[in-house]
């Protein structure tokens, strides 16, 4: 089949409509493609596990347990070096079961410990040996760790997950790309299932881009399931990707307790160039589609002109996408005329436009127009 | 006016008869180390590069770039190198294989021609490209390094644990929500890539548990909620937001780039 479309692709070469050296890229959606505006947030991240710090101070925890499945607990050293002797953990179930330092557990206890190197993870997180306790089942009930923080070691993260469990916490910032003003939502959805689960204290704490956690931010219990919190700033005004943690605790309405972690993030753009609203034309000319709009620069710099083009609402509500430009702009601070010339459309349009930052990566602006036959 | 266009054929054939085929490995995202070109030789494993060259037959170029960067810093690294080698050695037709993170650097090359003036020229020489799990709707399990980055901890904590790097943050499922809307083509209501992707997508995750290599990998896997299958860092319907599905794998990440639990190699070799 990859033969057959190499093929195709060579012999079909001659008939591309456009060169591939223009300055400006433009081309037409595939038949049946549907235009997709961006979302407002990103999809929302589910969780099923939390978070614990234990230092050489306070090296017991309870770790509740929802009782619908097994139960991972991994122990990550956070040292100076890569810490690279287990760290010896011990695992008291609700029923008295003792998995101590040192012993691996077996299936039939229901109850193992494995180690493995921080690398194999592959994502950024303390170098050394880290180390898993696994659950094959837990009860509803808490599991207490003890940990022998060394002295060498600062703090001990505790991740504790149910994969398999019905608690979920589901998680989402808004705006994903956020200009300079616009207000921030935090929300967290909490399920039992199909259950939602009301009551719990939900909070949040933002992280600028490289840099610390701020204060809790207690989000409201909407008597739903829903948790929001909205601020009408971030707390600084650095660009770049801000984090949020979200920590969850509470009671199903059968009386599980539980507790989960999530996150989120957004966009915070630079406010370094905006598309001005009202100035964005769509004219049917010599046989293209010209779009201009006016852009006030603050960083001088290169941007790109990006505009999609749709067609009318469907039955369905969507829309077809029909075509795409895009051309590189150097601006300089003060307003600049953007124009950009697409294949010609007929109909009723929507016209998607938007500014992207190329010297810094960022979404500058974006301005939708509906354009009349 | 028809004489012109068998001209034309004609031509095309005689000038893909003397195509010279060229493979492109990239890697994907890891230390700073794998700038080096012995370390980005490491990552893919000697039988890999032997099995999808044909016994080093096909000429091929490794990419090496630093593993830790954002998908434009790396694809200037990458591009850099293709394009060097390509005009060096008059390489025409190029088939791109990618690994994880590589497979959103070649998307943000393909996605972007006018970044670089590099770039066209590149794109124009591309066959296709073979992406084996591409994160291209984020991963999971960089949300997870997010949430156990040192931003969370008390101050003195903050630097034993670290923050995360720019290719993690590149890679949260929010940060590729938000490029897939932006920068990246590809991805459902967004422009076509000029070259087709074909995507092969891991569902595996215990390939050498007799080695307890694999343990590090499942535990990303419970932990960090992937939904559907993974391998362990990416999920199935991550790796298949873009393109075309070619086949899937039992191999997990840290298999699926070498050529030893599955033969995926010798797949990637059956294009020459």
């Amino acid at each position: 089949m990859k033969r057959t479309l190499r093929c195709t692709l060579i012999l079909a070469l001659p008939l591309l409509p456009t060169s591939p050296f223009a300055a400006d890229l433009t081309g037409a959606f595939e038949a049946g493609t549907r235009y997709e505006a961006p979302a407002d947030h990103a999809p929302a991240a589910v969780s099923r596990m939390y978070v614990r710090t234990l230092t050489r101070g306070a090296s017991a925890l309870d770790l509740p347990a929802a009782g619908d499945g097994g139960m991972l607990i991994w122990t990550i050293p956070a040292a100076r070096t890569a810490y690279s002797r287990p760290l010896g953990a011990r695992l008291t179930t609700p029923t008295g079961d003792v998995l101590r330092n040192g012993e691996n557990g077996s299936v039939a206890r229901g109850l193992r410990r494995f180690r493995f190197d921080a690398a194999e993870t592959g994502i950024d997180v303390p170098a050394g040996t880290h180390e898993v306790l696994h659950v094959m089942q837990t009860q509803a009930a808490n599991y207490r760790l003890d940990v022998d923080v060394p002295p060498d070691v600062a703090g001990v993260m505790v991740v504790a997950a149910e994969p398999d469990s019905r608690i979920t916490l589901e998680t989402w910032i808004a705006p994903l790309s956020r200009q300079p003003g616009e207000p921030v939502t935090l929300h967290a959805e909490l399920r039992d299932g199909g259950e939602a689960i009301t009551g719990a204290t939900v909070v949040a704490r933002l992280a600028a881009p490289g840099g610390a956690a701020g204060k809790p931010i207690e989000l409201v219990d909407n008597g739903n399931g829903v948790y929001v919190a909205t601020l009408a700033e971030l707390p600084s005004a650095i660009a770049g990707a801000w984090q949020a943690r979200f920590e969850a605790d509470g009671e199903t309405s059968s009386g599980v307790r539980f507790s989960r972690t999530g996150a989120g993030e957004l966009m915070a753009e630079r406010g370094a160039a905006r598309l001005v609203a009202d100035s964005v034309r769509v004219s049917r000319i010599d046989g293209v589609l010209r779009v201009t709009a006016a852009a006030d620069a603050v960083a001088a710099g290169a941007y790109r002109f990006d505009v999609i083009v749709a067609g009318a609402r469907g039955a369905d509500g969507s829309r077809p996408a029909l075509a795409w430009g895009e051309g590189v702009r150097q601006l300089v601070p003060g307003t600049n005329t953007l124009t950009l010339d697409l294949p010609a459309a007929d109909g009723e349009l929507y016209v998607d436009v938007r500014l992207l930052g190329l010297d810094t990566i960022g979404v500058a602006g974006r301005v939708v127009v509906d354009v009349r036959e | 006016m028809k004489r012109t266009s068998v001209l034309t054929v004609l031509l095309l054939f005689a000038a893909v008869a003397h195509a010279k085929t060229g493979v492109v490995f990239i890697h994907g995202k890891g230390g700073t180390n794998l700038a080096q070109a012995s370390v980005a030789r490491a990552y893919w494993g000697e039988d890999m590069i032997r099995a999808t060259t044909k016994g080093f037959t096909i000429p091929y170029l490794i990419c090496s770039y630093d593993g830790t960067q954002y998908m434009w810093v790396a694809g200037n690294q990458v591009a850099g190198q293709i394009y060097s080698w390509m005009n060096a050695n008059a390489i025409d037709d190029i088939v791109i294989e990618t690994h994880s993170f590589g497979g959103v650097v070649i998307r943000w090359i393909l996605s972007n021609p006018t970044y670089d003036s590099r770039y066209q020229p590149i794109i124009s020489r591309i066959r296709w490209v073979n992406s084996i799990a591409p994160p291209n709707k984020g991963s999971e399990a960089a949300n997870l390094a997010g949430t156990l980055s040192g931003s969370w901890l008390t101050g003195w904590m903050i630097d034993l644990v670290g923050q995360n790097n720019d290719s993690t943050r590149n890679c949260t499922t929010s940060s590729m929500s938000y490029y897939n809307q932006y920068y990246l083509k590809g991805t459902s209501g967004r422009p076509a890539l000029p070259k087709t992707i074909y995507n092969i997508a891991g569902t595996g995750l215990w390939n050498d548990y007799v080695h307890s290599e694999d343990y590090g990998l499942a535990t990303l896997s419970g932990v960090a909620g992937m939904p559907g299958e993974d391998d362990g860092m990416v999920s199935q319907y991550s790796a298949q937001a873009v393109g075309v599905i070619w086949f899937t794998t039992l191999a997990n990440h840290h298999h699926n780039r070498r050529n030893d639990y599955k033969k995926i190699g010798d797949s990637l070799a059956t294009d020459f």
